[in-house]
Formats: structure tokens, sequence, C-alpha cells
């Protein structure tokens, strides 16, 4: 990262190494409205109008380096108001794509390596997985109104196939209850799986293309194995 | 040329100046205008002048302007009036479907009293110039008469009854020997970006604000009527944008809403001014000074914000990136003008295809003009209908058409 | 009545004007000091006349009535036109000095970009050595339109055709042009990289003929970057050319403050002078691009064709021989030129505009306007306020509005509803340089309690020096008041624009109070009776 007082040699940069990239970066008139409507505005003295600049001059390393592309929210305010077309929230997922995978920040790449391995983020066994929505599911079953409660897993031909958020089967179980219920309320036709059932998708947030393709497609699989047509994925 | 007729599509500056210049040659122009009032926008822009010094914005030019046409002999004026559609032999021929004049012109004082009595708000308009008479007019988008005949007060009171809102509309055709488009140009609607406008009270384009100089003489919040304390400039609305396919700049909005900006800060010291910009434009000759003295008057931005939020108190919140901060900042004004682009008028196409004038990529009508002096179609457009320019510009482009047409009207 | 016109100039303007007046079937002849005239279009003899090497010296006469001296090839010669058209070329000055940098071979022009851009194979081997071209533009004077053009267009040449990286320094970037924005565009598609500066311009240093080394803060990436190009492109400056200055002294035209000739005076607009039948058209006026030129040289030949039928009835300035002593005071203060020196002082009727700026100065009252003169004006103040039914005091406010301006504002203010005070009577003036101490004092004299007199803006002004010459005079009444101990509040002079309706009724409402709580002047005591006409006064210049 280049520090305040250093000087850089625009000779040493390629401004061509960013534009094969596709996200219009170049066409920036630097007007400012993405930098004004950015939330994450001034953390790290960074703005998406000066991501979009540097990556235009191709300083890549600085911004794969920096903290903030791993700030920005991704809410996309930005692209919504650029007057360009710029696709910010693209460009960051890129510069995010574009660091070494041990320095991902945090757990992200670990949950991830977790569930290209095993399923879900939490390397939870399958048969640890039904005992905790059997148990939940019992929980919901004696409740006034809810009798004969069940939570179905792998069910063919269902109507909806649901993901679940692996927080859901570990520490926030209780919120499992709400959306049941009203599937039940509704008399909605549902099924969970008993595998590959992970609902995030943090190659996502890494810039991990090819992992989204893989947990994308795993769940597309299920889909196909229990002929079910429409997807809830609640991430 | 005393045989000869020019029919002239427009009342706004180019076509007044035109129709004035045909007019002295001794041509005989018929005007069409399609709202009730002569001198298009223009008309209603402010005299921007500071410290008793003129700076050239042109608006008193239109007066002038308005003030010979309708005064000239060899000068037609048919107002409330549409082209619908055109035919050429030798000459012309227009057929013209004039809207209902409610107000009888011969016998209208000007008194006020309809806009008075009327129990709509914007229901009756008020024209900007002595010239525009009469004074008043219906809007019959929002007149309740015309939506469901409940309300007849404004005839009912009228002292001279000269408001007939069952009053037809008519027909007519034109035959004229050339043409002249000049139907000038759409402001940018802005209720589709984030500012507010539409339902925030205290949003105004910067039409509306030259409209509120000329009126009252000062800026005024339109949830109060009070002047504002803070107020916010941002430019570029509508303009310089390729998602909306706006692909220019609309040239006059940033010396027209610098030179506003000066007005409110000579007229009312104590409010504060803030103008948000991406690149100040040029404008008149004597810009270096001009720029140097309104830095030091207002405080100048170079980020356009992102969003307006409202208050309780019909405030507004403005977010903005602080440049060249990075952070983004909150602040609070009372008033928000939007410097919107000049668009393409609401008629482009119409026109195009009555007269088979192509439009240009972004929907301009240059015609033939801009490329060649003198059109072989009989053609000619002047103005806005060209694209963004100014006051001068566009009288300049007038004269401009009025010498092709006399070329090809003595061929 | 000449009907020849003169046009003067050699360039693409020139030559628009001289085509569009001979399509029209006009007769024209072009002077130039050039050695060689560019226009080829063809005309029937008689209709065009060509002079070379002409430089011109003096012009003497009218519309329809020019007499020009110059030399041809060092000859005295004598050009007699109806109408002048001046449509010289502008040029165009380095900017090098501004930005601290000498001209040399790796620090050039923007003309001398275009130069090496056009197709010649010297200019290719130039172009072939070079990898990264810095265009500096708009950093200490702000950029035009124009050089903005010429810029993105190199720099898009630059970096299609020969693949070099190109940089553009500029502070605001100036995209008020037709496609301009579309260039910028395309400009950014080639990969031209802009740096904007906003307070803090860019470190340039210059070392021989070392690469000139650029070193700046980014503001946008708050980073501080260096470049060292191996061509470093300077913008220009537009400016008038010497010979057009020139020739604003020979015709007596006002210049704007960049010296271009024309007023900068929304009344000139577009291609018109302080003297009538004398246009100007292009480079000459004003920094205006191709198009716009076209549009100028258009409007000229307009101009020409009009000025044939506009005579007005009214009166015209006229010297009554026995008073006039020939101080040249009225010669040297017209602003339209229109009087002229032979034997005697004589008003030349066509360029005489009415404004009354001579008959105010003259200290003889030899010249005069008729309708004009204080005596005429004070028969149209009649009288007015007094006491009303309620034994309120209502003011008897005379205005004299110039009618280019405020009379028509208070038309504006009356028809947007705005109450005007009872007492008020507007005087129409064709303009405020028709004022002099008399026209007020005859006023009061009439009894009124207040006098306004209410000008065109500075700047405004159709005669450029009348409204300023009417500040004087009331200030120096103001001044005079004050010494003598009568009311100076009384007199007030403010500025306006036709459409100033809302303006218009503040000044007056105010002005009424302002009379209200002085009361009824001490003046109407003094014993002159209400229909007495005022004897010239014995104060201030006038015997």
């Amino acid at each position: 990262m280049t520090s305040p007082s250093e000087i850089i040699d625009m000779d040493r940069l390629d401004h061509t190494r960013c534009r094969t990239w596709p996200f219009l970066q170049d066409f920036c008139v630097t007007c400012g409205m993405c930098a004004s409507s950015c939330p994450a505005s001034g953390i790290d003295g960074f703005d998406p109008r000066m991501l979009v600049r540097m990556a235009s001059f191709g300083l890549v390393e600085d911004l794969v380096d920096a903290r903030w592309p791993w700030i920005c929210t991704m809410c996309g305010k930005c692209e919504n108001v650029c007057p360009m077309q710029i696709e910010i929230p693209d460009l960051v997922r890129n510069i995010r794509s574009r660091r070494d995978r041990e320095k991902v920040p945090g757990i992200l790449h670990k949950g991830l390596v977790a569930a290209l391995e095993t399923g879900n983020n939490l390397r939870l066994p399958k048969e640890d997985f039904i005992f905790i929505i059997e148990d939940v599911a019992e929980e919901v079953a004696e409740e006034p109104g809810f009798e004969g409660f069940k939570a179905p897993i792998d069910k063919k031909g269902a109507n909806i196939l649901t993901t679940i958020h692996n927080k859901l089967v570990n520490t926030h179980t209780e919120d499992l209850k709400h959306w049941w219920k009203i599937f039940h309320a509704a008399e909605e036709d549902w099924t969970a799986t008993s595998e590959n059932w992970e609902g995030t998708s943090w190659g996502y947030f890494t810039g991990d293309d090819d992992a989204m393709k893989v947990m994308a497609g795993r769940i597309v699989e299920q889909m196909e194995r229990l002929e079910v047509n429409t997807l809830l994925w609640p991430e | 040329m005393a045989d000869k007729n020019v029919l002239i599509i427009g009342g706004g500056v180019a076509g007044l100046s035109a129709a004035v210049e045909l007019a002295v040659l001794g041509i005989h122009v018929e005007l069409v205008e399609k709202s009730d009032f002569l001198g298009g926008h223009a008309i209603g822009y402010a005299c921007k002048a500071i410290d008793n010094t003129c700076v050239k914005c042109g608006a008193c030019m239109v007066e002038e302007k308005l003030q010979s046409a309708v005064s000239h002999p060899n000068i037609k004026v048919l107002r409330g009036c549409q082209i619908q559609d055109i035919s050429k032999n030798h000459r012309f021929s227009a057929s013209i479907r004039q809207e209902p004049l409610v107000i009888d012109r011969k016998k209208c004082t000007n008194c006020g009293l309809c806009l008075d009595r009327c129990p709509v708000d914007r229901a009756i308009l008020q024209g900007f110039s002595k010239n525009n008479h009469p004074f008043y007019a219906v809007n019959k988008e929002r007149c309740l008469y015309f939506k469901d005949h409940s309300c007849t007060i404004c005839k009912d009171e009228c002292p001279e009854t000269a408001i007939d809102l069952d009053k037809s509309a008519s027909e007519h055709t034109i035959e004229a020997d050339a043409v002249l488009i000049a139907t000038g140009f759409q402001p940018f609607n802005p209720k589709n970006k984030p500012y507010g406008y539409g339902r925030f009270k205290n949003v105004v384009t910067a039409l509306e604000l030259e409209n509120m100089l000329k009126r009252s003489g000062g800026a005024k919040k339109p949830s109060d009527d009070k002047p504002p304390q803070k107020v916010a400039f941002i430019q570029c609305v509508g303009s310089r944008d390729a998602k909306l396919n706006h692909l220019w700049c609309s040239k006059v909005c940033c010396g027209s809403a610098l030179r506003m900006a000066r007005l409110v800060r000579e007229r009312q010291p104590e409010t504060e001014v803030t103008f948000f910009y991406i690149d100040v434009q040029t404008f008149g000759k004597d810009f270096e000074p001009f720029y140097r003295e309104v830095r030091e008057d207002i405080r100048m931005i170079r980020a356009i914000p992102a969003d307006i939020y409202e208050t309780e108190d019909q405030r507004l919140k403005v977010n903005f990136v602080n440049h060249p901060l990075h952070e983004t900042r909150e602040d609070i004004f009372d008033l928000a003008i939007l410097s919107v682009g000049i668009t393409p008028g609401e008629d482009i196409g119409t026109l195009s295809r009555i007269f088979e004038v192509d439009p240009d990529e972004f929907g301009f009508l240059k015609g033939e003009h801009k490329k060649m002096p003198v059109s072989r179609n009989g053609v000619f457009t002047a103005g806005t209908v060209q694209g963004p320019m100014s006051i001068p510009e566009a009288i300049a482009t007038a004269g401009s058409a009025v010498w092709g047409i006399i070329q090809y009207l003595k061929r | 009545m000449n009907n020849t016109t003169l046009i003067l100039g050699n360039g693409p303007c020139a030559g628009i004007v001289a085509e569009n007046l001979l399509t029209a079937g006009a007769k024209i002849i072009i002077a130039t000091r050039d050695d060689t005239c560019n226009f080829d279009g063809s005309a029937d003899t008689g209709a065009l006349q060509i002079m070379t090497q002409t430089r011109l010296i003096s012009c003497k006469g009218s519309v329809g009535n020019f007499r020009i001296h110059g030399t041809q090839k060092n000859k005295p010669v004598t050009i007699d036109a109806g109408r002048v058209i001046i449509s010289e070329e502008d040029q165009r000055m380095p900017n090098f000095s501004l930005y601290g940098l000498n001209g040399s071979s790796n620090v050039i022009t923007l003309s001398q970009m275009k130069h090496l851009l056009k197709d010649s194979s010297s200019e290719k081997t130039i172009l072939s050595e070079i990898k990264k071209v810095v265009f500096l533009s708009g950093l200490v004077k702000e950029s035009t339109p124009i050089i903005a053009k010429d810029v993105m267009l190199f720099s898009l040449l630059l970096q299609k055709d020969s693949n070099i990286k190109t940089y553009i320094l500029t502070k605001n970037l100036k995209v008020a042009g037709d496609g301009l924005e579309s260039l910028y565009r395309d400009t950014k598609n080639a990969g031209t990289i802009y740096i904007k500066f906003t307070d803090v311009a860019p470190d340039i240093h210059q070392n021989d003929e070392d690469p000139v080394r650029i070193e700046f803060f980014d503001e946008i990436t708050s980073k501080n970057f260096r470049l060292t190009p191996d061509m470093t492109v300077v913008d220009e400056s537009i400016v008038p050319s010497e010979y057009a200055s020139d020739l604003a002294k020979i015709f007596d035209i006002e210049i704007d403050l960049s010296g271009f000739v024309q007023a900068d005076n929304v009344h000139r607009y577009p291609v018109l002078t302080n003297r009538k039948g004398i246009m100007v058209a292009g480079p000459s006026r004003s920094i205006r691009d191709v198009d716009d030129q076209r549009i100028d040289a258009e409007n000229a030949a307009l101009a020409v064709t009009g000025l044939s039928g506009e005579e007005t009835k009214a009166q015209k300035a006229q010297v009554h021989d026995g008073q006039c002593i020939r101080c040249l005071t009225c010669y040297r203060l017209c602003p339209y030129h229109a009087i002229t020196l032979n034997s005697r002082v004589v008003v030349m009727p066509d360029a005489c505009e009415r404004c009354g700026i001579c008959a105010t100065h003259c200290p003889r009252h030899a010249v005069r306007i008729a309708d004009l003169e204080p005596e005429a004006m004070s028969a149209l103040i009649g009288t007015g306020g007094g006491i009303d039914k309620q034994q309120t005091f209502v003011p008897f406010i005379v205005a004299f509005c110039c009618r280019r301006s405020a009379a028509r504002a208070r038309d504006l203010a009356v028809c947007m509803g705005y109450h005007l005070p009872q007492g008020l009577r507007i005087v129409e003036v064709p303009c405020s340089g028709a004022l002099s101490y008399d026209h007020i004092f005859g006023a009061l004299g009439n009894n009124a309690d207040g006098v306004m007199v209410l000008t065109c803006h500075k700047g405004n002004c159709h005669s450029e020096q009348g409204n300023i010459y009417a500040d004087q005079t009331v200030a120096q009444i103001r001044e005079m008041f004050s010494r003598i101990g009568f009311e100076k509040e009384r007199i007030l002079i403010q500025t306006l624009a036709s459409n100033m309706g809302a303006e218009f009724a503040r000044i007056a409402g105010r002005f009424e109070e302002t009379i209200k709580e002085l009361g009824p002047s001490r003046l109407k005591k003094i014993g002159l009776s209400e229909n007495s006409t005022p004897t010239k006064s014995k104060i201030g210049k006038r015997k």
C-alpha cells in the first residue's frame, strides 16, 4: 500500500491492466454520486469513487491489499445512482477475488472451504443435522395449534425446497420455528434436504465465483433429485 | 416580398426573434404557439443583475423580442395552437388545431379576480410579461370544470364576462411559403431522481427558482413562503447521464445557477448557498472575475449529492461526500434547487413525422440547417429545438434561420 | 445611400459573409492586409471587389455613407461603403508562461500538435518516438469548449492511431459544446486519463531538454503522482488579433474586457456594434467555434439586408449653429459616433439614437433633442399628489424611467398586481443619458415631492454610458442638496431591467415611505404655482 507522502510514478502504472474489466470503470466522470450515497464512505479513507479511479489507473495491488473493499456491504446504492452505469459492486467482488485465499478476512474463506468439503459451513455431520431438525420440530409440535407438526426432510415432489442458514442449526435454532409455523399455517408443502442444505454462499462475499457455482450447483442438484420446482433461498 | 408568408411554430425567444426579423423585412408571419402565453420558458426568467450590473443572462432580451413581436403589424399570433399535419405543393399547407382560449383577450382587463377566486391551486396560470395578454389562463389539467363541470366560479365572477368555459376547439389551415420550427425544449423532470422532487415541497427546479425570483424578487421556501437560510444548488440533474442516454452537457445551467446564487446572496445576505457540481462551465465574456468572486461568496463542493430526505419541519437532509475528503456528510438545507437539463421537446416525435426531419441521436432537431445554409425543402429550425443553448445563442440561430428563409423565398 | 458592403477579413468567417452576400445579390468589397485573398467564390463582375495588402486608417460618415481611408500596397486609397462587416480572425497565444514552461522540442502548443497530427512523414517520425503525452489545459486560467475540443480530439487521435498514453490535466473540464460529452466518453474509451484539479494545481518542472516533470496530488485517490511525459502540450488563449484593436479605434467601436470588437452588452447581440451600419462577426467579436461563426456570418448578412427601411419618426438631435462653440464635447461623448465635424458640427440623423447624452453635456445648449428638452418633459410631468380625503399626505413622485427597462418594469408590476404609489407619475425617456439637472429641478419645480431616476443596469444601457452619466448627475445633485440643506433623500437613482416588476414595486413603495416621512417638499412653498413652468436654472453647467 502506498503511504500518503509517497509519490507514485505513473510510468510504472499500466492503465490498460483493468481496461479489459467489464465494469465500465473507465467511464467515470468523478461526479461523486457513488461516494455521496455510500454508507461506508470515509472508512479507511476510502470511498467508491476512489476505488473506481484506482482501478482505472491500474493500482490493483493497493486495492487488493486494502481493507475497505471488504468493508463494502455490497448494498448497491452506488451503482443505482451512477450516471455512467459503472458496476461498482461487481468491481469490488473482482478485487476481493484477487486476494490470496489465506488473506481473506475472518472466517469467510474457512467457512467456505468447510462448505465445499462437507456441504455446510460448520462441518456438521448429516446425522447431527437431522437430529437437530427433528428435535426442534418436536418442540413446535408441543405448542397449541401445531399438534402433529413434522419438518419434512428430503420429501420428493414437494412444492418448495428451502435451504437453511447454518446459524439456525447452531446458535439460533429457535429462529427455525418462526417460518416453520408460517409454513404450517399456510399449509405449504415444503421440504429441507439432509445434504447440501447450507443456505449461505460465502463465495459471493469473497469474490469466489467458482465456489459460488459449486454451491448453487448442489442446490440445483437437490431440486432435481427431489423433483421440486420452487426454491426458497432466504439468505 | 410582401406577398410571402412564413409559418413559425413556437412562440419562445427564438420564434419571436425570427418573427420580428422577418416582419421588419416586409414578410408576413403567422406564429403559432401551443400554450396561452408567448415567451416560452425564458420569459419566466428573472433579471440576475448583481451590484446594479448586468450579468448578460439575456432574460430582458426575451421581453424585448416579445414586445416587438406583439406590436408589429406583419405578425399574426395564434395561441393555444398545435400543428396536426402539413402538406406541400408549391406552398405549405398546415392544419392547425386551436384549443379553446377560454379567456377572451379583447374583454379581459387583467384584473386577476379569477385567480383570486379560483379554489384549486394552479388551475389559473399567470403570465410573466405585460405582453402576455390576457395575463391569466385556465389550466385545463387542473381546472375542475374540465374534469367534471363542477365549478364555474371564474366565469361567474369575471366582471367583464370574459371567460367562456364551453368554448370549443377550432381548426385552421395556414398557408405558408416556408416554415420555421422553434418549439423549444422540455426541462428534465427529476421526479425519478432520489431528491424527492414532487414529494418534498422545498425541492424545486432551477426554472421554478427563476419564476420565483421573477415574481417576487427573492427566493422563498414553498412550504411556508419564508426566505431560506441555507440553499443547495445541485447541478447536472438529467444531463451528462449515460443511464438516461442524456450524453450531453446542457451548457447554460452552471451560468444560470451561479448567477442566481449570487443574486440570492445579494438580496438575502443571511442566506448561505452551497453549490454541488462536477465541472463548472464557462459562460459570458467575463467569466474569470465572476468565477473568482462567486467562489468567495458561496461554498462550492465538487461532488453531487446522492439523496435527499425530509425532516419533520420540511427541511431537507442532503447526503453528499465532502470532497476532497472521503467521508459523507448530511447537511440540512431549507431549499434545494435542481439544475435540470435541457431535453428534447415533447413534440419532437410529431414534428419529426410531420416534417420528415430526423432527430439526432439525442432527439434534438437540427434539421438540415446546421449543415446547409439554405434548406432545400423550406423547413428551418431555430432555438433550443436544436439542442441546449443560451438566450443570446437562440436569438443568433433565429437570425441565421431567417437569413436561410429569405434566400429560400427568393429562389 | 451606398449599397456596397465592405468586408474586413480573410478567414473562413469573412468568406461565409462574402458568399452569403453575393448569393443575395449584394455588392461587396473584401479588404485584407494579407497578400492574397482566400475567398474563392465566383461572382458577377461588378458585384465583388477584392483589395489585398490593404490597411485601414480612418473612417468618416455614417450608415449608408461611410468614407474610409487606408493604404493599399502603401499607397493611399479611399473606400466608399454603405455598411462595414468586421470579421477578422482571432489568434491563439501559447500559455507556456502560465504553466512556468518554455517552448521546446518536447513542450509544444496545441496548434503545433495539430500540425503534428496531420498526415506527414516527418511528423509521423516524431510521434513514433513518443509514448506519453500530457495536455495541460485550463489549470491557471479557465479554458473554453473550443480549446477543450481540440485537447480531447488530439488525445483521442494519439490514443487510437498511435497508441500513445495521454493524460489531460485540467481544472474544470469544458463540455458545454455540441458533441463534447460524447467526445469525452470516446477519449475515455480509448484510454485517456483525466486528472481534474479543484483548488490546488500540479507542480510543473522543466529542466532544459529533460522531460518535463509534473507532480501532483490527485484529489480523488488522495495520492501523489508523478508524470514525466515525452511530450507536453500546453493550451492556448484565444484572443483578438492586434489589427482588431486597431479597427476598433479606427471605427470608434466599443471593445470588451478582452479586446474583442464588440461591447459585452446584450443589446449588441449578435453582430451589432454601437455604430449603426458597422457589424462584427465571428472571431472578431468573441471566442466562437466554427458553427457559431457561420451563424454570425449569416446574422451579419441579415443585418445588412435589414438596415434599409428602419426609419423612426422621432426627432433626432440637432445642432443650433449660433450657440455651438465647437468644444467637441458632443463629438467625443456620442456613443454612436453620430456626430461629424466638417466645417460645422453636424448630427447624422441615421446614426442618432436619441440617447440625449450630447444635449445634457453641451455647455451652450447648442445640441438639442426637441421633445426631450426640460420644458417639453415638464409638460409631461403635470402635477400630482397632494392631500387626500383622509387628510393624508400623498407624495407626488416623478419617476424618470428609461423606456427600455424601468418603464416596462412598471408595466409588469401593474400586470402582476403589485400596488404602486398613488402619486407616482412615470415619465419615459429613451435613455437616462437624456436627463440633466434641469429635468430633475423641473420635476421639483412642478411640485414633485420626490424624484426617482430609474435606469438600465450597468453594462445593459443601449448607449453604454447613458446610465453612468445619469448616475453622476444624480450624485452631484444629491451632494449639492446636502450642502444647501435640502433633503438629498428626495432624489433616488436605481437600476432596473424590463422584467423586474416585483423590484419596481418594492423600490417605488420604499421611496414613497421615505418621502412620506420627509413630508411635502419645501420647494412647493416657494411660490411656484401649479401651472408655472420652471425658468432655466442658473445652477449647474448651463447658462
